[in-house]
């Protein structure tokens, strides 16, 4: 795959700047997380994505003006069942995608419920995206877009109405996140200071090694 | 018999479904499933279906373009062909197509099509042909072209619209006007274009005798006036207009005419000699099964007699196009013929084949069986994909497995001896059922559970479902998919102790596409699978379990590559990031179908540990690269993983599985083999806790283990016991051989480098490099430690005594 290679550097210019954050994706099953991570690290979907179990990771890089945005993305299982395993990943991130599925009302209660926990439990300065996917099946709506909308302004979340299949506003949703991630120094170190055992030597070893130089 | 007659068992037919626009989805923006697909799937059915009187269907393909091929049993003379001598003979067709029909209707059955092309004389019986079309197509709605011919259509099919499903009695109109035609011997509506043709049928409406108002319209009521008036009845019953006053095929059977036939069925076969040898459903699968490992190819028979022709794109391309859609000059579309032609595969050459192998393959004496074995045996070390595809091979390994079948479960050990050398797929349903041991009752057993009461789970199944295994047709096909849903649900009820897991739906997907078409089989075999191999992984809570199983196959890394396990160790990876998919599900969330086929056909045979050594397997053959990558490598390598060769998987984690000790994989949370469980002694809490084992990195091997490897001549010499005790202590009692290192002049913190070589201990451990060196202390913390500075310094199969030296004088003397 082409991204398996591991961070793309920018052409040899010394001044460009990478940053390197962890983000997880949550939200109840068959809602479109693993087919959003697949629309954005390889631009393609697959109308049978076969369910996560645990977790999966994955990386894709986006360039946005003088910095290199390298993302490390953990796609969970959306089984509440595999809810115990969350805070494994979500600890130490750095920027949450909070998926529902448009067509199902409670799958929008349930994102509701891992904002919460995200604002609870999570780095505080965590960046939350809230992403109604399945846009395009309009005919099946359930979910307002205002109605997301109007919480995701109550609760300082980003928010976009998102299609894994058609890719509208896919690329945007995590443009955005790097947008409003800080690019300086202190913000990796105290995300990430959280982390602990499985993923914590890895990110404290890269966020001293490579945010922001 | 002769060959002539067996020359022409199978027939072939195709059609091609009607295509689906793409864009369409289902709910959940799933796409619709294919046509073609849900016919594969209803078609399953159809092959379950055993009757004197119908042709045996075989095999169901799914080709490109939505095209399907049905093979079926088939053979003698058509109906069309047949000449009779006397009304008895007419009757016993009549009895014989009842037959058929009443089965037919009693499994909800419609033919549809009954003709006189779709009957055939097989000496001495009738067999009907083509009777699962209607059925498979959803009752035509998959298909383009109508079902059935319309001279035989009763009025009420024709009355009724295009989307209700004909009834039974619909076939029974059909045989009447075929009796009809034959006692009159004419061809009744020949010649009429089709509009007369369904006014004539539905001038038969308020008719009272319509067998006489036929007669009328062919002119032959002369015949009529001499046929025996019970007949005349018989045929009038079949032709009441109102299907409620036509009787059921089973009603009609019971007619006193039929019961003469039994008088008078003797003396009347015709021409004895060329009788055919009628053949039982399993060994037509079977012939089938070898005709394509010699290389029968069912598209490219269609394709010499022209019934697939391939057409270059361009040609479909329409002349002209009108801009608001109509198309001119294109031809017509596959889709809407079906073409009754049918081709025949010939397998004369082998029975030939088979004839001239050595009776012993033929007619397997299972007391003599090693005379089998000797000969397969050098087959038997080629690779899989060799032995799979020799016919020579499947044919014997299938005659022998057929034997050792008929005589479970007094040969059950005969069973696992040989699935060991590998497995025909063939038989692999069975086999694997008899070595699971599923219940004698399974079936009833799980039609007691209730599989339909809606639950809480349903949701989490439902969109399940459509993302497992989807590749395959079968398990894609919306038949599939409802008994999919029906297993794991019977699971989840049939368990209350027990919750449904993301991963359950895998582990059902391999048993259902071998069992599709015994869905109580496929539950029984998952049900013992999980007993065995996934004992309390899906508890509400199962964490602890999960802990376990991972916190064994840390441990086992480190028994058998410290390298690994010491460089996974320090780049932070953790097997609880890429394994609890490979254990939740034994690799079936992993692997595409037909490999885990391969890869369970030994896991089954293995105990409930033998998994964790088929993980490190995998692991092996990624070895280099991880040895190589630091952790983002490592975890996108598994979240992508590369192509995985299973046979040498399972080849090696067999050996694997037999250098190491048994309680090194000990788990708490497994289900042990009641004369093994003094092995395990000692390992289980309040002596040893979970969090005790995930803390370790090197395993415990018990006290009864190590016990038996001291007194075994050869295990003792694979064997180094190094006591870790003060010497003093030491010096008052050890076991005999072992070496004493104490511990406070090392730096444990560090590994074995030029500055501790100099111990002349120390040496005597490098020289025994590549033992199983038990470490056996009198703290375990302190034996832990010493355990870890062994595995960072690179020394394979460490692990510590279970309970330390004072266990060894639990029960009196050591050893
Ligand atoms: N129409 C439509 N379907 C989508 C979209 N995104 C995902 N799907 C479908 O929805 C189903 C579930 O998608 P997944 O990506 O597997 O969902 P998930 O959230 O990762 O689910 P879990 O792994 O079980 O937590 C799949 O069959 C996808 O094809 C979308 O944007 N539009
Ligand atoms: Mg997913």
């Amino acid at each position: 795959m082409a991204n398996k290679a591991g961070p793309q550097r920018p052409n040899g210019t010394a001044q460009a700047k990478i940053c390197q954050f962890k983000l997880v994706l949550l939200g109840e099953s068959a809602v479109g997380k693993s087919s959003l991570v697949l629309r954005f690290v390889k631009g393609q979907f697959h109308e049978y994505q076969e369910s996560t179990i645990g977790a999966a990771f994955l990386t894709q890089t986006v360039c946005l003006d003088d910095t290199t945005v390298k993302f490390e993305i953990w796609d969970t299982a959306g089984q509440e069942r595999y809810h115990s395993l969350a805070p494994m990943y979500y600890r130490g991130a750095q920027a949450a995608i909070v998926v529902y599925d448009v067509t199902n009302q409670d799958t929008f209660g349930r994102a509701k419920t891992w904002v919460k926990e995200l604002q609870r439990q999570a780095s505080p300065n965590i960046v939350i995206a809230l992403a109604g996917n399945k846009a395009d099946l309009a005919n099946k709506r359930c979910v307002e877009y205002e109605e997301a909308q109007a919480y995701a302004e109550e609760n300082g979340l980003l928010f976009m109405e998102t299609s894994a299949k058609t890719g509208t506003n896919v690329n945007e949703i995590f443009l955005a996140i790097a947008k409003k991630l800080p690019k300086s120094e202190t913000i990796g170190g105290s995300g990430s200071g959280q982390g602990r055992r499985l993923v914590e030597s890895d990110t404290t070893a890269k966020t001293s090694t490579s945010c922001c130089k | 018999m002769e060959d002539k007659q067996l020359n022409r068992y199978y027939g072939c037919l195709t059609f091609v479904a009607k295509q689906r626009s793409h864009d369409l989805c289902g709910s959940n923006g799933l796409p619709l499933t294919p046509n073609s697909i849900k016919i594969l799937g209803r078609a399953q059915f159809l092959k379950t279906l055993e009757h004197p009187n119908l042709f045996t269907y075989i095999d169901v393909l799914r080709g490109k373009h939505e095209r399907t091929v049905i093979v079926s049993e088939q053979y003698g003379t058509p109906l069309s062909e047949f000449t009779f001598e006397n009304i008895i003979e007419i009757l016993g067709l009549a009895k014989d197509v009842l037959k058929a029909l009443s089965y037919l209707h009693s499994k909800d059955i419609t033919h549809r099509s009954l003709s006189k092309k779709n009957i055939f004389f097989t000496n001495p019986q009738w067999k009907v042909f083509n009777y699962g079309l209607y059925y498979m197509t959803g009752n035509g709605t998959d298909v383009l072209f109508p079902i059935g011919d319309i001279k035989y259509f009763a009025p009420d099919v024709i009355l009724q619209g295009p989307h209700e499903k004909t009834s039974g009695k619909a076939d029974i109109w059909s045989l009447g006007i075929i009796l009809a035609e034959i006692l009159l011997d004419c061809d009744i509506f020949s010649n009429e274009s089709l509009s007369t043709c369904i006014k004539d049928c539905l001038s038969f409406i308020d008719i009272n005798d319509v067998f006489y108002d036929i007669a009328k319209k062919c002119n032959k009521c002369d015949i009529l006036k001499k046929l025996p008036y019970e007949i005349i009845l018989l045929v009038n019953k079949m032709l009441k207009t109102n299907p409620i006053d036509r009787p059921s095929a089973r009603e009609l059977l019971k007619e006193d005419i039929f019961a003469l036939l039994t008088f008078e069925k003797v003396n009347n076969k015709k021409n004895q000699s060329s009788a055919y040898l009628p053949l039982d459903r399993n060994l037509l699968l079977e012939l089938y099964h070898y005709w394509q490992l010699a290389g029968g190819d069912v598209y490219q028979e269609l394709k010499k007699e022209g019934l697939i022709r391939t057409k270059p794109a361009v040609l479909s391309i329409p002349n002209l196009l009108l801009l608001e859609g109509t198309t001119f000059g294109q031809t017509v579309n596959d889709a809407r013929i079906f073409e009754e032609q049918l081709i025949f595969l010939t397998i004369n050459h082998l029975i030939e084949r088979f004839r001239k192998l050595p009776k012993i393959y033929r007619y397997p004496d299972l007391n003599n069986s090693f005379i089998i074995s000797k000969e397969t045996s050098e087959m038997a070390s080629l690779p899989l994909a060799i032995k799979e595809r020799d016919i020579d091979y499947q044919f014997k390994r299938i005659q022998l497995f057929k034997k050792i079948l008929k005589f479970l479960p007094s040969e059950h050990n005969k069973i696992l001896r040989e699935s060991r050398q590998d497995i025909p797929p063939f038989l692999r349903a069975i086999i694997w059922s008899k070595i699971l041991e599923i219940d004698n009752d399974y079936l009833y057993q799980y039609t007691c559970i209730d599989k339909e009461t809606p639950m809480p789970t349903d949701r989490q199944i439902e969109v399940d479902i459509p993302r497992c295994h989807q590749y395959n047709e079968l398990l894609s096909s919306s038949a599939g998919h409802t008994k999919f849903k029906r297993i794991l649900k019977a699971w989840v009820k049939r368990h209350p102790e027990y919750v449904y897991w993301q991963g359950l739906d895998s582990l059902c997907a391999p048993f259902l596409y071998l069992n599709f078409n015994n869905e109580a089989r496929a539950y029984s075999c998952l049900k013992k699978f999980i007993d065995k191999y996934l004992h309390n992984f899906f508890l509400r809570d199962n964490s602890a379990v999960i802990k376990e199983y991972l916190a064994k196959f840390k441990h086992l890394i480190a028994f058998l590559d410290p390298l690994l396990a010491t460089h996974l160790l320090k780049i932070g990876f953790s097997p609880e990031l890429f394994a609890i998919p490979w254990f939740l599900t034994m690799f079936s969330h992993v692997f595409p179908i037909q490999k885990i086929l391969n890869l369970w056909d030994s896991l089954l045979l293995g105990s409930a540990s033998y998994p964790l050594f088929i993980g490190y397997s995998v692991l092996q053959q990624l070895r280099s690269v991880l040895l190589e990558s630091g952790f983002n490598e490592c975890i996108l390598l598994f979240s992508d993983l590369p192509e995985i060769d299973i046979e040498k998987c399972v080849k090696d984690s067999m050996l694997f599985y037999e250098s190491t000790p048994r309680s090194v994989t000990y788990r708490q949370n497994e289900v042990v083999d009641k004369n093994e469980k003094a092995l395990f002694d000692g390992l289980d809490p309040p002596a040893v806790t979970i969090d005790i084992i995930t803390n370790e990195c090197c395993p415990r091997i018990s006290n009864a283990e190590l016990k038996v490897m001291v007194q075994n001549p050869i295990l003792k010499t694979k064997l180094l016991i190094v006591d870790i005790r003060h010497p003093t202590l030491y010096n008052e009692s050890n076991i005999p051989g072992s070496l004493n290192i104490h511990t406070v002049d090392l730096k444990l913190e560090k590994h074995i480098d030029n500055s501790l070589m100099h111990k002349s201990e120390l040496s005597v451990l490098y020289n025994n490099k590549g033992k199983i060196i038990t470490v056996i202390g009198d703290n375990d913390k302190k034996t832990s430690e010493f355990c870890s500075f062994l595995l960072k310094s690179g020394f394979p199969k460490v692990c510590s005594l279970n309970g330390g030296f004072r266990t060894l004088y639990m029960n009196g003397r050591p050893f």
